[in-house]
């Protein structure tokens, strides 16, 4: 177990350095000059060439591409991100100060997608051709189509506006987290709730489940005991995935709901060409993917001590 | 199976979907108070209104926390605010200002010209300052200006290398925010709220969350007519319209607080009114004069002649004005010039650049523009209005860095962009746009270099009486007007909504009158 932890940690080692490099990269190739926007954040003004080369100087943006990348990954190394070209901010403070917001999010929405999705996807299985089943199967169709924004707006419609019930925007408690949470949930409730179904179809046509009823148990206990243990690996894995999703990607919510977390902050920093934020941003994003693939994978050979990893699984 | 399920596992499965049901529904009793119920007034703004201690001013004007020496009058002349008189040397070179009496910081001390001048010296150490209302830049703001010095407790004088007879105009809002000077850190970045001398304090600020100004009692003027307001951050424009129709805000500012359609809506309902005031911005179509079919002026000149501006403006449900003036119509100097609007006339002009045929041409759109205003359905509109004369115009969305690199490379023919009054002087924006090298005139790729238009430009520069230089300034207007170096649109507007509870608040040229915004029934 710890040798397989090392494994993957040193493997993730690679990828987190291919990402630096991939987010420097996209930072210095992309359009435009943050540094004549920074000085023209109001879209009046317009800085000499001379001013913007005294603030390119200031930045360092006039040292060759190598020295700047290696002078920025050593101050990632010392957890210092740099600073936002346009909020002279540090970069590093501004996550540190949003991630709360993101992750009470991302943790609400995936609760609310499993407390929702997989209940109901077992019980279609169940069900199978059931009106149940198919009530549930249109569901989920109908919850993967519904465009984020529109949801969104919808919610606000019926909950904020007409019913008066929960707040339009903003933090500010867990009634704040309610509709937006609700409108990231329902992805990924739709697809564990397909999930549930084919883990219950599945299950329920094994061998040993058919061997469990002829022994004389019962059915709660057979889809207990059975059905929602085979349903724990799989749906680590796609909590897993979604939630460092939500982490790196809840923009559109965090805009419409004014929720001032990671996502909008990214956003901010693409439109203005804030390299050093976009950076942090790509490499914040892949740090969290690879430690939630991680800790995903952990939680599956915790569940399932059977499941077997790498080469001397194979063996 | 089924009966034997539902016994024993459809309960958990019911207490799940109960627990979920249960959560939503306990919020109901802790839902929004209503807004009799408290008397502080929630506003909301489309950014963060205080963008901090690294910014310039910390907080927009438009808070009234920190005050100006020199504002906007409604006729967009200069108005002293906290001076009282200014006076301008025979050689135009050395002003003279005295300062308001008994204008008293928020921290209880009384203003002195010492701490005027303090704000002027950090202004020239930190330029430019980086802000998302205006870089603080004094080369900008004041060229050639060679020293500022206190002469006594009410009066200091500013000395400039060559004669500024303008420069009351361009002192206006931004150009001289004064603070306490223990506000700042030794990096010139503020050390804490600033210590303003406005009718409000700043008192509480959760970055882009939202902001709390309170009543500052010791306030040199009429005190505000409310004693706490809190300013929410709301980027998205349809959530702030919920907001209002969820009675969780009362009203809404700055730029593009609202924009028209959603306002107009809001205004149908009895709740709610609008109020709306001419802004500094004006909307433009920037044409790249360096390369292309539409380098010649004839070209610009048909683009202006065969957009009907009248039906771009119902776009804006006529808030907006028409105008072919470069100059804003708020700024004091602003002539009028009649407006044309002859296809015919546009199309014979066209031919004779395009020898009868066509020419695609790229019309850049800037996406911030497509939340603010209704650029999208305006785009396809000119590019409608622009076929007639032998343009095929394909549309590109861009966001704002390629935009503006596209437009410094050229790499364009047609750009949809605003520009606002830096201040109250039209000369800095006639040398940056209309003098050939001009800051902007390069940056736009406008390729504009006209010998009579720099004559005229340097004259005005030189003029010490400001009657020949109105003048000056006139004939600069009409020589845009015709050669067109961009093509001017619309003035814009800008629009506020507020709760009919609250009374008293009015959208002026920059900003509003939140110091008289009051609840009704107080």
């Amino acid at each position: 177990m710890l040798g397989y932890m090392l494994r993957r940690m040193m493997l993730a080692v690679p990828v987190l350095v291919g990402a630096t490099v991939i987010a420097f990269a996209l930072g210095v190739i992309a359009p435009g000059d943050p540094v004549a926007d920074a000085l023209a954040q109001n879209g009046f003004d317009a800085p000499t060439p001379e001013e913007i080369e005294a603030m390119r100087i200031a930045l360092g943006l006039d040292r060759p591409l190598p020295i700047q990348y290696f002078d920025w990954l050593g101050g990632v190394l010392r957890g210092d991100l740099g600073r936002s070209i346009f909020t002279d901010l540090p970069i590093a403070g501004e996550f540190a100060r949003r991630l709360p917001v993101t992750l009470s999010l991302a943790v609400s929405a995936v609760i609310l997608a499993v407390a929702v999705g997989v209940p109901l996807g077992m019980a279609m299985g169940y069900w199978r051709n059931r009106p149940f089943d198919h009530v549930g199967r249109f569901m989920t169709l109908t919850l993967l189509s519904v465009p984020g924004f529109w949801l969104a707006l919808m919610l606000i419609l019926v909950f904020s506006e007409t019913l008066r019930w929960l707040p339009t925007s903003g933090p500010g408690g867990w009634r704040h987290m309610v509709l937006p949470s609700a409108v990231l949930a329902t992805g990924m409730a739709a697809v564990l709730m397909r999930l549930g179904r084919a883990v219950m179809l599945e299950a329920m046509s094994e061998p040993h489940i058919v061997a469990a009823r002829g022994r004389g148990l019962s059915e709660a206990r057979i889809v207990a005991g059975h059905a929602l243990k085979n349903m724990a690996a799989p749906l680590i894995t796609v909590t897993g995935t979604y939630f460092g999703g939500i982490v790196g990607g809840s923009v559109i919510v965090e805009v419409i709901f004014a929720l001032p977390g990671i996502g909008q902050y990214a956003v901010e920093g693409i439109f203005r060409r804030d390299y050093p934020v976009i950076q942090g941003y790509v490499l914040f994003t892949a740090a969290i993917f690879v430690l939630f693939n991680l800790a995903a994978d952990l939680a599956c050979l915790l569940v399932n001590p059977q499941v077997r990893l790498g080469a001397r699984a194979v063996a | 199976m089924p009966n034997a399920f539902t016994n024993r596992l459809a309960a958990p499965l019911a207490a799940i979907g109960l627990a979920v049901s249960a959560a939503v529904l306990a919020a109901v009793p802790a839902a929004a108070p209503a807004l009799a119920e408290t008397r502080e007034m929630v506003m909301a703004a489309p950014r963060d209104l205080a963008p901090g201690p690294e910014d310039a001013y910390y907080t927009s004007t438009i808070l009234h926390v920190w005050e100006p020496l020199v504002v906007g009058g409604e006729d967009g002349r200069p108005v002293p605010h906290l001076i009282t008189d200014w006076r301008m040397s025979e050689d135009g070179k050395t002003w003279t200002f005295t300062i308001r009496q008994n204008v008293t910081f928020h921290n209880g001390e009384t203003m002195t010209a010492e701490h005027v001048v303090a704000n002027f010296r950090r202004m020239i150490d930190v330029s430019p300052k980086r802000s998302p209302f205006y870089t603080m830049n004094v080369e900008r703001s004041y060229p050639g200006l060679v020293s500022v010095d206190a002469v006594d407790d009410a009066r200091f004088t500013m000395v400039f290398d060559a004669p500024r007879p303008t420069l009351p105009y361009a002192m206006v809002n931004f150009s001289s925010p004064v603070v306490h000077p223990d506000s700042f850190d030794d990096e010139g970045n503020f050390s804490r709220f600033p210590i303003g001398t406005g009718p409000f304090r700043l008192v509480a600020h959760d970055p882009q969350v939202d902001l709390v100004i309170e009543r500052f009692d010791g306030y040199w003027g009429a005190p505000a007519g409310t004693q706490r307001i809190r300013v929410r951050t709301i980027p998205d424009a349809d959530t702030r319209a919920a907001a209002f129709r969820a009675e969780e805000i009362v009203a809404v500012m700055d730029l593009g607080a609202m924009p028209p359609e959603q306002a107009v809506g809001l205004a149908e309902d009895p709740r709610f009114g609008i109020s709306y005031n001419p802004s500094s911005i004006s909307h433009y179509l920037h044409i790249n004069g360096t390369d292309g079919p539409l380098a010649d002026a004839r070209m610009r000149q048909a683009i202006s002649l065969a957009i009907d501006r009248d039906q771009i403006v119902e776009l804006y449900r006529g808030f907006t004005t028409p105008t072919v003036n470069f100059l804003n119509v708020t700024n004091p100097f602003h002539i009028d010039i009649p407006i044309e609007h002859d296809v015919g006339r546009a199309a014979e002009l066209a031919d004779a650049v395009l020898g009868g045929g066509r020419a695609s041409v790229r019309m850049l759109v800037p996406s911030w523009g497509l939340g603010r205003y209704p650029y999208r359905a305006q785009s396809e509109l000119i590019q409608f209005m622009l076929a007639p004369i032998g343009l095929d115009v394909a549309i590109e969305v861009m966001d704002g860095g390629a935009f503006n690199e596209a437009m410094r490379r050229g790499e364009y023919d047609i750009a949809m962009r605003i520009q606002g009054l830096p201040n109250a002087d039209p000369a800095t924006l006639f040398n940056s746009y209309l003098r050939a090298g001009g800051n902007q005139n390069m940056a736009f790729s406008l390729g504009y270099d006209n010998p009579q238009m720099n004559a005229l430009i340097d004259a005005a520069n030189a003029s010490l009486d400001l009657v020949e230089r109105a003048e000056l300034y006139a004939q600069i207007q009409r020589l845009a007007a015709r050669d067109l170096p961009t093509v001017p649109l619309m003035n814009d507007a800008t629009v506020i909504v507020h709760h009919v509870d609250v009374v008293g608040l009015e959208q002026q040229v920059y900003g509003t009158t939140l110091p008289r915004a009051a609840w009704s029934d107080d």
